[in-house]
């Protein structure tokens, strides 16, 4: 059972860092990114890459995938999304991050070939080492003190940075009213590509543990879609302290609906009904989410 | 030497063309005031001197330098504001948190130094800063508006229609501050406005556009008296 728990929480950290980055880029450029998964998978193999050539716990390197993920996010900011910002509709939007999505996946395929090739290590379906942590004399999983550390940590900024600085106000302020930032000098380009920056930089410090409770390939970015999407429209497309609360929620009660119905003999392969059911649910009962059901209308990112 | 000049600009959305070969200039100190009837283009002209709309051919120089390519951003950096007409403020944001943000560049003592100077020139700003700007009235959210705009020590300042949606009294008061701006703040202004010939008495230059196009340009005075002018495009 403590497994499950440790499970629950180490899934609902990594839910929580990737629906945060998922809705900041729906509140500042209206994308339902498809691609954002990927991103994790950008996490995994930087880490992957990383560690092994350095031989150090990928734990190391977080700053690494941080980056990785950050630089390939804003880069594809401002290749695709940026020239298409005032002229593609929000369905069109959503199909190129879908074809971005099979570039990416593929090109992470192709690259995980070549790594096998040179690191001489397995770059699918494989496993990193965990290690046990003491606390007054209580052993704990690496993963779950890391995973929560880093999601705290960086969410913490993520707020600070937001509330706090003038360059939050500025973000802020470029997603409310775009046209209106920029008469007041804000250079909107620079704040979007900063919040695709912070969106992959999140996904791909997420990637950073999934192998150490999940085996992944190229693929899983993609299986990790569903329930982040749920996760932001639980919380509340647009708040982003929604979005915390969804994860944890979507997290917790895919973990423990999925041990229930293991230990009743059904095949855990029903685990993403839960996401689906969440988000059909939510849409049909109260479509702006948590945050909408408990205050109304507005836009109120942290503040639900 | 012109502060702004706009020369032959042709200027629209997508392929359409909504501002065709319009010329003018204005100077330190002077207010150009474009008037003329709905669907002219006048907001579009604002627009295309800012850089947010299509500039198909045509120039526009500002402090002497050609800006018609250059980001909006960097002209407003540069000392040209826009004022929007609607959505001119940042309704999630406080009263202060619009006015930091209109000089989040500038050290905090600079910042207090323009605020005193806001203040005096608008003192219903100071009961205003701690307000959410959504639970602010029309009168309200345009004085800090203009705010933000001064924050910016510009000089020049485009206003797309500042009076629209505010009381007759309440846009008197406005278009009067419009030209304190000139004569208090030694500000050149371009003012849109609907409201023409009060607009005509502040400004010093008028541009009448009709379906895109220049009508008439030069002294309001000399507009004033066309009788078949001001009757047909200004409707009075």
């Amino acid at each position: 059972m403590i497994e499950v728990v440790v499970g629950a929480l180490v899934y609902s950290n990594l839910l929580a860092m990737l629906s945060v980055g998922l809705n900041l880029i729906l509140l500042t450029c209206k994308v339902s990114n498809f691609a954002h998964g990927d991103f994790v998978m950008v996490g995994v193999y930087t880490a992957l890459t990383v560690s092994t050539i350095l031989g150090v716990t990928p734990y190391a390197c977080l700053p690494f995938a941080l980056i990785a993920g950050g630089v390939i996010s804003f880069a594809l900011y401002r290749v695709v999304f940026e020239p298409l910002r005032t002229r593609a509709n929000l369905v069109m939007l959503m199909v190129v991050s879908m074809a971005l999505d099979i570039i990416l996946r593929y090109s992470l395929h192709i690259y995980a070939d070549l790594a096998q090739a040179w690191l001489k290590v397995h770059t699918r379906l494989f496993l990193f080492d965990d290690f046990l942590i003491e606390f007054s004399g209580v052993k704990i999983p690496g993963v779950l003190v890391f995973s929560s550390l880093t999601s705290v940590i960086l969410l913490v900024s993520l707020y600070l940075l937001l509330f706090k600085t003038r360059l939050g106000t500025a973000m802020r302020a470029s997603i409310e009213n775009p046209e209106l930032a920029e008469a007041l000098g804000v250079n909107v380009k620079m704040v979007f590509g900063l919040s695709w920056f912070l969106s992959g930089a999140l996904a791909a410090a997420a990637g950073v543990f999934l192998p150490f409770r999940a085996m992944v390939s190229p693929d899983t970015g993609w299986s990790m879609l569903l329930p982040t999407f749920a996760s932001v429209i639980v919380g509340g497309v647009g708040s982003l302290s929604g979005s915390l609360i969804g994860a944890y929620t979507i997290g917790v009660a895919e973990v423990f609906l999925t041990y229930v119905l293991a230990s009743l003999g059904v095949s855990t392969a029903y685990r993403p009904l839960v996401s689906f059911s969440a988000i059909i649910t939510v849409l049909l009962v109260s479509p702006k989410g948590l945050s909408g059901f408990l205050n109304g209308k507005g836009w109120k990112p942290w503040k639900s | 030497m012109s502060l702004l000049e706009v020369r032959d600009l042709h200027a629209g959305y997508g392929r359409i063309e909504i501002v065709s070969g319009v010329s003018a200039s204005v100077s330190d100190r002077e207010i150009l005031a474009i008037v003329g009837p709905n669907g002219s283009g006048k907001s579009t002209l604002l627009k295309a001197i800012f850089g947010l709309c299509k500039v198909f051919t045509g120039n526009v120089f500002f402090k002497g330098v050609d800006v018609t390519r250059i980001p909006p951003y960097r002209r407003s950096l540069n000392g040209l504001v826009y004022l929007p007409q609607t959505r001119n403020v940042f309704e999630s944001l406080t009263g202060r948190e619009n006015l930091e943000l209109a000089v989040r560049d500038v050290h905090e003592s600079d910042f207090r130094k323009r605020f005193e100077g806001i203040i005096t020139f608008l003192p219903e700003v100071k009961g205003l800063l701690n307000r959410k700007v959504k639970t602010m009235s029309g009168g309200e959210r345009q004085m800090i508006a203009l705010a933000m705009c001064l924050m910016r020590t510009p000089s020049l300042i485009m206003l797309d229609e500042p009076t629209a949606a505010l009381a007759p009294n309440l846009a008197r008061h406005v278009l009067e501050r419009v030209s304190e701006l000139r004569d208090e703040m030694g500000l050149a202004v371009v003012l849109v406005e609907q409201n023409a010939l009060t607009a005509l008495e502040v400004s010093d230059k008028a541009l009448l556009m009709v379906s895109g196009s220049t009508r008439f340009y030069g002294k309001p005075q000399e507009l004033l008296e066309d009788r078949e002018l001001v009757k047909t495009y200004l409707g009075v």
